[in-house]
């Protein structure tokens, strides 16, 4: 079950990725939604991505955005991980498709269950 | 006569609280080594910024002792604080001040974007926000080493904000 990493920080692509990992994932990474969006036009096909929202190049909701406009991609789950913390930004992200939501700082514990509500594991 | 809206900020406090909880998710969960300090940052520094626009234009800094940036950047990548490079220093303080920077923007006067971080590193490194002055700050020690986080604001007719402490 493969995870994308998407951040421009590698230390939080470092972090999200080992927690991931322990969880029983395998993970690949992303700098920004571009350069993920070019892993999955080249064939990646994750089952979950965690996205950061503030990145350059691409930002996480046009990636969401791109990724929610392509049916080859939908059962692809979104989770948004970033330190974007207004309603009206929860809103939008949730809007354009992101299937969760998940604000930075966040603890090992909250991933866990914000895949459990999406029903995503490893196993 | 229509009455302006008065602005509520963030208190030392807000930011004492935000800045500790990025510390015990990311840096150090025994954060109870993050106290409140008085200590000026030394000359040999890291500051990282991102600037709030919208409801709020204004910015977040972190300031950093280059010691104390070595060890958060040691913590969140997990190696040596000897085999911590400047690329290294500039990713750890830049995503430390955007989660601070995040979570203090989510209790301003919103809405508002939050921009991608500035680093500035090295000896006498100082970064000048025009137009801006400290609103708040709070200065903390962690491991014996300051570590201050100021909420900037932006207003016309402001001086440029003086950081260096």
């Amino acid at each position: 079950v493969l995870a994308l990493v998407i951040d421009d920080s590698r230390a939080m692509r470092l972090i999200v990725g080992r927690i991931m990992r322990s969880l029983g994932f395998e993970t690949a990474e992303a700098g920004n939604g571009e350069e993920a969006l070019e892993q999955l036009r080249a064939g990646l096909l994750p089952d979950v991505a965690l996205i950061d929202w503030n990145m350059p190049v691409m930002d996480g909701l046009t990636f969401v955005t791109n990724v929610r406009a392509e049916p080859m991609w939908r059962q692809i789950t979104l989770m948004m991980v970033t330190t974007e913390s207004e309603y009206s930004q929860i809103v939008r992200a949730l809007a354009a498709g992101a299937h969760e939501y998940l604000i930075k700082p966040f603890t090992a514990d909250a991933i866990v269950e914000k895949l459990d509500l999406l029903g995503v594991s490893a196993t | 006569m229509k009455a302006s809206k008065p602005v509520i900020l963030p208190t030392s406090d807000d930011l004492e609280l935000i800045t500790r909880e990025v510390w015990s998710s990311f840096v150090d969960s025994e954060d109870s080594d993050l106290a409140k300090g008085t200590d000026a940052i030394p000359s040999d520094r890291v500051t990282a910024c991102v600037h709030v626009t919208g409801g709020y234009t204004g910015s977040v800094l972190l300031q950093l002792s280059a010691v104390a940036a070595r060890l958060v950047a040691a913590a969140l990548f997990q190696i040596e604080p000897a085999d911590v490079g400047d690329d290294d220093l500039i990713d750890a303080a830049g995503e430390v001040v955007n989660i601070v920077g995040g979570n203090v923007k989510g209790i301003l006067p919103g809405p508002s974007a939050l921009s991608l971080p500035v680093v500035a590193v090295g000896e006498f490194s100082h970064l000048a926000v025009p137009g801006s002055r400290v609103v708040r700050d709070v200065s903390l020690v962690w491991r014996g080493e300051p570590v201050l986080v100021s909420l900037l604001h932006q207003s016309e007719g402001t001086q440029h904000a003086h950081l260096d402490r």
